[in-house]
């Protein structure tokens, strides 16, 4: 990845304005998810989320293994649908691209939201693999 | 589970649904069997909790959960 756009992604992400926490409020509000997800677990999910992108720039992962390890086996017992699961990652997915699009600078636009759907195109693979085995 | 686990998942800080799951995890990385750990095996699993609230939790209140939990390995 070039260094500017890492170090642009780096500084969006980093920015605790609570922006991220926003987006996850909005796609959890049109989310057709059974399971009640409290503002509390919100904000650990959200935190969980900042490091995990924060560990991908730099090609780590071991925030999101764990995450995968133990979100996705908790939203499964508690009886969430995969297609509701699959419609939650994608609405994350988009409004994290356009979301981190708009916060990074004019010439790094393009390159954010590529590799937001570089990153999810993984992240969903594994989630989605995780979901299959808990069930 | 044991009364022990219970008071761990309760002391972890996590969300009610997160917090079975990442007990589990964390005591299974430290070799602990979740279904019979001890006051020992917690304090042995300790450094695997520190990290691995991180994942969930700001710095600080990994701390005060770590603290919580450190009063349960005194026996």
């Amino acid at each position: 990845m070039d260094a500017a756009l890492q170090a642009e992604i780096r500084r969006a992400l980093e920015t605790e304005d609570g922006w991220l926490l926003d987006l996850a409020r909005r796609a959890m509000a049109e989310s057709a998810l059974v399971t009640e997800t409290s503002d509390d677990q919100l904000v650990q999910l959200v935190h969980a989320l900042r490091l995990i992108l924060l560990e991908a720039l730099e090609g780590r992962d071991d925030t999101r293994r764990l995450v995968i390890e133990t979100a996705v086996p908790a939203y499964v017992e508690a009886g969430e649908t995969t297609a509701n699961l699959a419609g939650a990652t994608v609405r994350f997915a988009v409004l994290l691209a356009g979301d981190l699009g708009e916060r990074v600078a004019a010439e790094h636009r393009l390159g954010a939201v590529g590799w937001v759907a570089s990153f999810y195109g993984t992240y969903a693979c594994e989630t989605f693999e995780a979901v299959e085995a808990a069930r | 589970m044991s009364g022990l686990f219970d008071e761990v998942v309760r002391r972890s800080r996590l969300s009610p649904m997160l917090a079975p799951f990442t007990v589990t995890r964390l005591l299974v990385r430290a070799n602990v069997d979740p279904k019979a750990v001890t006051p020992e095996a917690l304090r042995r699993a300790l450094p695997e909790f520190e990290g691995g609230l991180a994942a969930y939790l700001p710095a600080g209140e990994v701390e005060q959960a770590i603290a919580a939990l450190r009063e349960l390995t005194v026996v």
